[in-house]
């Protein structure tokens, strides 16, 4: 019985410790062009990098890949009130992360986050769906400063929120990928900076 | 970029099953609305009973709890005990499901969840792992607990109240954000059990008591040596209460007390801990020193009085 227990807590801990592998390449590091700094995630297609508003306050952020590669990006659209942002970068991006359904979600589901925590590179955190989905996530998980812009997925690995907030409490919220769907369909009061320079 | 089937799969079960606990206990878990904020949760301990934290009964009256399929029942007051932080509330025809109960005690690394239901529809939930349990202990509020669980999870705003359960979806004990000073813990169920049963019974949970007053006195080394004692330090009576079990029993002022039962009472704190309500009506052999040398006396305590 001993040997089966250890097995199944092995098995899933290898299964986070892969599943941890795969996102880190579709998770990047942003710099800000005021000294900020979070995360960003490759969105499914490649063509662009989702991260939170606050992280890129100004109109172009610095890109770090899982491969080290540095990247000049310039923000292409925002939604302050979202505190969403879609990054372009002029080179080639890394795959893009699956996207999910965060509808979904359960009470009890389990999720994983990855970001660059405190400045650390591709940090997993484990935890669960606190409560039911709606167009904010709350979670159940540990998250630092660096974790905002990054990807929050599913137990299949698929992009579920955008990690933006923290509590006091131990409750983090995380951008639904509902709202990002509307946010990157238009339908929301997302500005869109290539126009804006056009003024 | 997909996770190997074997491992997608392995997670999804596993996702699949807590949030599976989550709801079927979440059928045992009710919404508690005794306070002007945020309802605190409660436990369907039997059909018409509920078992929460004091603390989020601010009221003693006009209480009323929110059933998982959304009923609101008139609830009423029937003990608490605010030094264990705990409180029963018949809801008469509430018609409630109770959890199983864990019988196995949990040990550190074993998973759990935490699961509340502060006013809303679904139920709130975290998950992480024990951290620590252990024995007799101080809670924050002065009381005196046989056992305590202590989990890695998030102390969501409403838990306070609500079940921790094993990954059998089973309760394990009832949290309480404020019996340790924030830290989230959880009276294990065989210590709610009885205190459960008292306030049922009595509507208070009694503190065994004495009626001796003392101070910590330090012995000498060559006492402990010729006495072949451990302990550094004893309990010097100083007062006995006339007709109170300490005096009935012959104990006398300036005996040092060294154990009641089998805890060592080296400073008020150890002997607080030995008058648990387990030791009303228990006699119990009570180590001292008389005279330089070694006695034991056998002493009942009583229930404190109010």
């Amino acid at each position: 019985v001993t040997i089966d227990i250890t097995s199944a807590s092995a098995e899933v801990s290898g299964a986070l410790a892969e599943l941890a592998r795969h996102l880190a390449r579709s998770v990047v590091l942003v710099r800000g062009s005021r000294g900020s700094a979070g995360s960003g995630v490759v969105w499914e297609d490649g063509g662009l990098v989702i991260t939170n508003h606050h992280v890129v306050p100004g109109p172009s952020a610095e890109l770090v890949l899982y491969n080290g590669d540095r990247l000049p990006a310039r923000v292409v659209a925002r939604a302050p009130a979202l505190d969403l942002a879609a990054l372009e970068v002029p080179g080639r991006l890394p795959p893009g992360a699956e996207v999910g359904d965060s509808d979904r979600l359960r009470v009890g589901d389990l999720v994983v986050a990855m970001g660059n925590p405190m400045g650390e590179r591709n940090a997993p955190s484990v935890g669960i769906v606190v409560a039911a989905p709606d167009e904010v996530l709350r979670l159940a998980i540990s998250l630092r400063p660096g974790n905002s812009g990054g990807a929050l997925v599913n137990a299949h690995g698929q992009v579920v929120g955008i990690p933006h907030m923290v509590t006091g409490t131990g409750l983090a919220l995380a951008v639904s990928t509902r709202t990002v769907r509307r946010f990157l369909g238009g339908g929301s009061q997302a500005q869109v900076e290539s126009e804006l320079r056009w003024i | 970029m997909t996770l190997s089937e074997r491992s997608s799969h392995l997670l999804a079960s596993l996702s699949d099953e807590l949030a599976e606990t989550v709801q079927r206990v979440g059928r045992s878990v009710v919404a508690v609305h005794g306070r002007a904020r945020l309802p605190g949760s409660g436990l369907a301990w039997r059909g018409d009973l509920v078992v929460t934290a004091s603390h989020v009964l601010e009221r003693d009256a006009d209480l009323s709890i929110s059933t998982p399929n959304q009923q609101q029942h008139a609830a009423r007051l029937i003990g608490r005990d605010r030094a264990s932080d705990l409180a029963v509330l018949a809801v008469p025809g509430a018609a409630l499901v109770p959890a199983d109960r864990a019988r196995e005690a949990l040990a550190p690394g074993n998973l759990v969840l935490a699961v509340g239901r502060p006013g809303t529809p679904e139920p709130i939930a975290s998950f992480g792992a024990i951290s620590s349990t252990g024995g007799t202990w101080r809670t924050a509020q002065g009381g005196v607990l046989d056992a305590y669980l202590r989990a890695d999870i998030a102390l969501l705003p409403g838990l306070s109240g609500g079940a921790i359960v094993d990954m059998h979806g089973r309760l394990a004990g009832m949290l309480s954000a404020q019996l340790a000073g924030g830290d989230p813990v959880a009276i294990p169920t065989p210590t709610l059990e009885p205190l459960v049963e008292r306030l049922v019974a009595g509507g208070t949970v009694k503190r065994a008591y004495l009626g001796v007053s003392t101070q910590p006195v330090e012995l000498q080394d060559g006492m402990r040596v010729r006495l072949g004692l451990q302990q550094r330090s004893g309990l010097m009576l100083l007062a006995l209460e006339p007709g109170a079990p300490a005096e009935r029993a012959g104990l006398l002022l300036g005996d040092i007390l060294l154990s009641i039962g089998e805890r060592t009472s080296e400073d008020g704190e150890a002997l607080q801990m030995a008058l648990g309500p387990r030791a009303i009506g228990t006699p119990t052999r009570v180590r001292l020193i008389r005279g330089g040398a070694l006695r034991e006396i056998s002493v009942t305590p009583v229930a404190r009085p109010e």
